[in-house]
């Protein structure tokens, strides 16, 4: 018990109940209560000095940390600048003693339009975090782009009087997402001009062809009948290699077409699909088809798809020498990923052609042996590497070919 | 019998329609112009000296100067010569090219054949169709 409480009791209270056992017990049970007061009062003024010091320790490491990682900068309501850290004054190029009291203005690449300040102020006015991508301006007149967070520091009053920003350096990021942008519109104007100058060369080329051929069979025609054969075969030799030409030509334009022309995307029973073109595709008799008995209904181009397995399963024909033909038609979905599959039992195809045949103009066999202009298998790894889909080969020599690809929708 | 006009840059594919009206015995009067304009001229002087007009144009695509979509749309604005069957004969066979000759109501879109045989059969079907057909007396 305190003292001076101690002797104004003593002083006080008669000794009649200063001996009184009653009154003496209670004294020393308030001594008692006060002895414990005051343990726990020391206990909680330790306590509440340990904790502070901790917090302190803890902001002070929480602000070097973000100091070290970040540019901060610190405005008041109206963004001039109060506070900005090393970091700030580093990448922007202006001292802290240029930027103190200045407008946060001053670092304005004039890249954003109104608009966009605009919406950022309601964002932080109205007390909300804003979050986003500016591009800035160094005091060299150089740019940077920077991803900032600003929070609104609210007064007592609910307004915000100063605003608070963290920002990172993301310039080299932004440059190099630009770069493979404009980049990759470069690639496609590239492609479309390509696609477009195959289209009209081979325009061009079939007018005089065509008068090439014309008129070699007026002079067949004029000569009459009294020339050697040895002419003759060679007017024949002459217009089998025009009829070459146009094919090699038409070609051309089916590939270039084949990027070019977009089609409608539509529900295709796959099934049905190869149904039509094996019908279409007029196949000998003793050819035998085999079809799996599962096959998708897709949300894709049918034309696109139409155009991959009508070469792949004509190719399959056409090189099938086996005495009796067998033509299979397989699909596997796995992951959600359309896998077909095109089997012959036919000659086979060396390994080491296996990335030649997908080439433009690429035939395997003199095409005097077998007419062929030897863009089938280029269109169709054009169509299917558009669609982000793969096309691949596998084949033993004397032991049939598979043709595989998968089909992105 | 009916007046046609041939719109053809190629002298050889000239001849080879030419050609083809005398296999087929073809005799209706053919005159021959070289692009889309000097077939607007040649027409358009035609009507103001009250010759005959022909009745049915085979008009190429591909042609210097004034091409032959260009030229159809130039006939179907031209209230004297809007009426007059056009069929196009073309190596085009450009989806954008026969939806925008159609859209110009051409009476057919050809796509030449590489092999003469082909063409003059092509000829052949043409000659059958217009002497079938009954034109407008003018």
């Amino acid at each position: 018990m305190h003292r001076l409480l101690k002797r104004q009791i003593t002083r006080y209270l008669e000794v009649k109940h200063l001996e009184d056992e009653k009154i003496k017990n209670f004294l020393l049970q308030v001594e008692v209560a006060y002895q414990n007061f005051e343990q726990d009062h020391l206990q909680l003024e330790r306590t509440l000095e340990l904790s502070s010091k901790e917090s302190f320790r803890e902001l002070t490491n929480l602000k070097n940390a973000i100091n070290s990682a970040a540019m901060v900068v610190v405005t008041d309501h109206k963004g001039n600048i109060l506070f900005v850290n090393d970091n700030f004054e580093n990448i922007c190029g202006w001292s802290k003693s240029e930027l103190i009291g200045n407008n946060h203005r001053i670092l304005n690449s004039g890249y954003h339009p109104l608009e966009f300040f605009k919406t950022l102020w309601e964002t932080i006015t109205s007390g909300k975090t804003w979050k986003g991508e500016i591009k800035n301006k160094t005091k060299d007149g150089n740019f940077y782009w920077i991803n900032a967070t600003i929070v609104p520091l609210i007064n007592e009053v609910g307004i915000p009087n100063q605003y608070i920003s963290i920002q990172y350096d993301i310039t080299e990021v932004k440059n190099a997402e630009i770069a493979v942008r404009e980049y990759a519109s470069d690639l496609e104007k590239k492609n479309k001009e390509l696609d477009q100058f195959a289209y009209v060369v081979s325009h061009d080329l079939k007018a005089p062809l065509r008068a090439i051929n014309n008129l070699s069979e007026w002079i067949g025609e004029d000569i009459g009948k009294d020339v050697s054969n040895e002419v003759k075969n060679h007017f024949m030799l002459l217009r089998g290699r025009v009829k070459r030409m146009d094919a090699l030509i038409n070609g051309i334009l089916d590939y270039s077409r084949a990027g070019r022309i977009k089609a409608k995307v539509e529900s295709v029973n796959v099934r049905e699909l190869i149904n039509e073109i094996i019908e279409s595709l007029a196949i000998p008799s003793h050819f035998q088809i085999k079809i799996d008995t599962e096959f998708p209904v897709l949300k894709t181009e049918k034309i696109a798809l139409e155009q991959v397995f009508s070469n792949l399963i004509s190719n399959a024909i056409k090189y099938n020498n086996a005495p009796e033909p067998i033509i299979e038609l397989l699909y596997h979905c796995f992951n959600d990923q359309h896998r077909f599959c095109v089997r012959d039992n036919g000659p086979g195809i060396d390994r080491e052609f296996f990335d030649k045949i997908f080439l433009i103009f690429q035939t395997l066999q003199a095409r005097d042996k077998v007419e062929s202009t030897g863009v089938g298998l280029a269109i169709v790894k054009k169509i299917i590497e558009e669609k982000g889909g793969k096309v691949w080969v596998e084949s033993e020599k004397g032991q049939g070919t598979s043709f595989y690809f998968t089909w992105h929708l | 019998m009916i007046h046609i006009m041939l719109v053809e840059d190629d002298e050889i594919d000239v001849m080879n329609v030419k050609r083809a009206f005398h296999k087929n015995n073809v005799r209706n009067p053919l005159q021959t112009v070289g692009d889309g304009l000097e077939a607007l001229e040649h027409l358009r002087s035609l009507k103001t000296n009250h010759q005959p007009v022909p009745k049915v144009i085979l008009l190429d695509l591909n042609m210097p100067r004034m091409g032959g979509i260009e030229f159809l749309r130039e006939l179907r604005n031209d209230n004297d010569l809007k009426d007059i069957s056009v069929f196009v004969m073309t190596t085009s066979n450009e989806e954008s090219d026969i939806i925008e000759a159609h859209r110009l109501n051409v009476a057919g879109y050809i796509v030449k054949p590489l092999s003469i045989e082909s063409f003059i059969n092509a000829v052949s079907t043409l000659n059958s169709y217009w002497m079938l057909c009954e034109f407008p007396n003018n």
